[in-house]
C-alpha cells in the first residue's frame, strides 16, 4: 500500500517546482521546433492539461465526480470570446473576468446540486446542469446560437502604460504557456496546502472528517467553485487561440475530456491528468488520417487503461518503480 | 455533584415507524465518566449519534454548556469541544501517520477555540511521541497495526482538544490485555486532560473500571441512571441487562 502522491512533503514541492519549471522551458522552445500546425496542437495541450488538473482537484483530491465541467469551460470561453471581440478587453482583465464566470456558475450550480445530492446523483445532476448551458448556449442570439461566435481576435496585453500585441507571431502561444504555468503552480499549490490535505481527508473518509471539524459540505462547495473558475481561465484560453467558440464546448462530450486524461495519467497522481493530456493529444494526432478508426483507437486504449491499468499510467510506472526498489513501510516522496 | 457540561432533554428519535429513542434525557457533568450500556438494539448507537450531531433528534434538546446544539451539524459540535471515536478506528488510510495528524491538527487551528500556543508542527511532535508513533511517522496509516491505528485515532481526536470526548465501544474486538491497556489510557487522559467522558460499552470490567455513573438503555428508553454501585443493585437493570452473578461486585 502507498500514500496518495498528493501530500507534499519539502521534496516533493521542490520536485514539483522544478517540474513545472521544466515543462514550462520546454513549452517554451516549442515554437523553435514545430511547424505551425504542431504548435497549435501543444498551445491545446496546454489548456486541456490546465482543464483535466482542474478536474481531478475535484476527483482526485475531493472525491467528487462532475460530468459537467465542461460547462465551464464554455462559459470561460464564451466571456472571453464576448469581451475580447464584442468589448475589445485586453487579455488579462477577460481571464479574470472568464474565471469569475466560471467561479460563480459553478458556486451557484454547486450550492443547489451538492445540498441536493451525491455521488453519483450529484454527477448527474452536473450533467443535466450543462445539457442546460448547452442549450442556453446555442439558443441565445447574442452568443451566435449553433454557430458561436467566429473570427475572434487575439487580444492585446496591457500592463499599466505598456502594451503588446498577441496576435503577432506566437506571442498567444507564449502567453498560453505562462498563464498555464501559473494555473498549474496554484492547482498544485491548493492540492499540497492545509485546505488539500482536508479534501483528501472528506475524499477517504468524509464521516471522520466531520467528527475532526472540518466542514465537509462547505469544503466540497469551495473546491467545486475553484475548480468551475480555473476550468473556466482554461476555457478562456481556448477563444483567442482557436478564434472561435461554439455551443460544442458546453456539449456533455467535452466533458469528458478531462475523465479520461484523468484515468489515463492516473487520478491518484497530481501530474496524471497532464500526462493523459499529452498522450490522449499525441494518440489524436497519429490517428488523425485514420478515419474512422481514430476514435476506435482511443476507445481501445481507454478500454486497456480502465480493466488493465486502474492507476493510470502513473500507477504503473509507480508500481514498476517501487518493484525496482527496497521493500519499504516508509512511503518515498515522488512529484 | 460536578458542573453540567452536557444536558439532554427528552430525546426522540424514529427511523420510519420504528421508535428508537423515547424520551431519553441526560446529564454529563464535567469531568465525569459516563457509560451507557444496553441490550443490542436498546438505542445506544442512535443515542450516541444524536448526541454527537451525526443525526438530528426528532424532538427534545441537546445543551452543552448551557447552549442549545441541538440543530447544530457533527463539525459545529466539534468546533465547540467535541471529540469522537468509532467502534471500528477510522484514520485516513492512505495518508501518513503525520498526515492524518496534520489533517486534525489544521482542522483545530481553524476552529474558534484554537489556541496561541504551541505551533503545529510542536503539537505533531507531541502527539507523536505521546502515542508512541514518531519511528512511524511517514508510514501509511492503512499500513499500522490495529492497535496503532486505534493510538493514532486517539491522538487526532485528542489534537483537537476536545472538552467530552465520545467513544463508541472503545474496546470492542480487543483481547484483555488490549482492553486493560485501553483503560489505563482512558483514565489517563481523563485524569491529565480533565476530560469528560461519553461512552457506550459491552464489557462490563471496562463498564464499572471507568464509570462514575452509568445509564441503562433498554428499547429505548432510559430504565435506570446512577452510580456503578447504584447500578450493580439495581433489580430491574439485573433482570434486563446484568443478571444475577456476581463478577462484577
Amino acid at each position: 500500500m502507498h500514500a496518495s502522491l498528493f501530500v507534499g512533503s519539502h521534496l516533493r514541492r521542490d520536485l514539483a517546482i522544478l517540474l513545472t519549471l521544466a515543462l514550462a522551458l520546454a513549452g517554451l522552445l516549442v515554437p523553435h521546433l514545430l511547424n505551425r500546425g504542431l504548435i497549435f496542437i501543444v498551445g491545446m495541450v496546454w489548456i486541456n492539461a490546465v482543464f483535466g488538473l482542474s478536474f481531478n482537484l475535484l476527483f482526485g483530491t475531493s472525491g467528487v465526480l462532475s460530468f459537467g465541467q465542461a460547462m465551464f469551460y464554455a462559459a470561460g470561453a464564451y466571456a472571453a470570446a464576448v469581451f475580447t471581440q464584442q468589448l475589445g478587453w485586453p487579455l488579462l482583465p477577460s481571464l479574470l473576468i472568464a474565471a469569475v464566470t466560471g467561479g460563480v456558475l459553478a458556486m451557484c450550480i454547486g450550492f443547489v446540486a451538492l445540498r441536493r445530492s451525491e455521488g453519483v446523483y450529484f454527477s448527474i445532476l452536473t450533467l443535466a446542469f450543462a445539457e442546460l448551458v448547452h442549450l442556453l448556449v446555442a439558443n441565445t442570439s447574442f452568443l451566435g446560437k449553433n454557430d458561436g461566435l467566429s473570427a475572434l481576435p487575439r487580444p492585446r496585453l496591457s500592463v499599466g502604460a505598456w502594451e503588446l500585441d498577441l496576435s503577432q507571431g506566437d506571442m498567444f502561444y507564449y502567453c498560453i504557456v505562462v498563464v498555464s504555468v501559473v494555473l498549474i503552480a496554484l492547482l498544485r499549490w491548493v492540492t499540497g496546502s492545509g485546505f488539500g490535505r482536508a479534501l483528501q481527508a472528506i475524499r477517504q473518509d468524509p464521516e471522520r472528517a466531520e467528527f475532526l471539524g472540518i466542514p465537509v459540505q462547505r469544503y466540497r462547495w469551495m473546491v467545486f467553485t475553484l475548480a468551475g473558475a480555473t476550468t473556466a481561465a482554461a476555457g478562456s484560453l481556448v477563444a483567442p487561440w482557436a478564434q472561435i467558440v461554439t455551443p460544442e464546448l458546453a456539449h456533455w462530450s467535452n466533458s469528458t475530456n478531462p475523465i479520461l486524461y484523468t484515468l489515463l495519467g492516473g487520478s491518484a497522481y497530481f501530474w496524471g491528468p497532464v500526462l493523459g493530456a499529452v498522450t490522449l493529444s499525441a494518440v489524436f494526432y497519429a490517428t488523425r488520417t485514420l478515419v474512422g478508426l481514430s476514435d476506435l483507437v482511443t476507445g481501445m486504449l481507454l478500454l486497456l487503461v480502465v480493466l488493465a491499468l486502474p492507476g493510470g499510467m502513473l500507477g504503473v510506472l509507480s508500481r514498476w518503480t517501487r518493484r525496482d526498489s527496497p521493500r519499504n513501510e516508509t512511503q518515498e516522496p515522488k512529484p | 455533584m460536578s458542573e453540567i457540561l452536557l444536558d439532554a432533554r427528552q430525546l426522540e428519535k424514529s427511523y420510519g415507524r420504528i421508535t428508537v429513542l423515547r424520551g431519553v434525557s441526560l446529564t454529563i457533568g464535567e469531568g465525569e465518566s459516563h457509560v451507557v450500556i444496553g441490550p443490542n438494539g436498546a438505542g445506544k448507537t442512535t443515542l450516541f449519534k444524536v448526541l454527537t450531531g451525526e443525526l438530528l433528534a426528532d424532538q427534545g434538546q441537546v445543551h452543552f454548556r448551557g447552549e442549545d446544539i441541538s440543530a447544530l451539524p457533527a463539525h459545529q459540535r466539534v468546533q465547540r469541544g467535541f471529540g469522537r471515536t468509532f467502534q471500528v478506528a477510522r484514520v485516513f488510510g492512505k495518508l501518513t501517520v503525520q498526515d492524518n495528524l496534520h489533517v486534525a491538527l489544521e482542522a483545530h487551528a481553524r476552529s474558534p477555540r484554537a489556541g496561541t500556543g504551541m505551533r503545529i508542527s510542536e503539537r505533531l511532535q507531541a502527539l507523536l511521541s505521546d502515542i508512541g508513533l514518531s519511528a512511524h511517522r511517514n508510514a501509511v496509516a492503512g499500513s499500522l497495526a490495529y492497535g496503532d491505528r486505534k493510538r493514532l485515532e486517539m491522538a487526532m481526536v485528542l489534537a483537537l482538544e476536545p472538552v467530552a470526548l465520545f467513544l463508541d465501544e472503545p474496546t470492542a474486538g480487543m483481547s484483555t490485555a488490549e482492553r486493560h491497556a485501553t483503560v489505563q489510557l482512558l483514565r489517563h487522559i481523563k485524569k491529565t486532560r480533565g476530560l469528560s467522558l461519553l461512552m457506550t460499552e459491552h464489557d462490563m470490567d471496562v463498564v464499572f473500571g471507568l464509570a462514575d455513573r452509568i445509564s441503562v438503555l433498554h428499547y429505548g428508553q432510559l430504565i435506570a441512571s446512577g452510580s456503578p454501585e447504584a447500578i450493580r443493585n439495581d433489580q430491574r437493570v439485573k433482570d434486563i441487562y446484568l443478571g444475577d452473578g456476581d463478577a462484577h461486585a
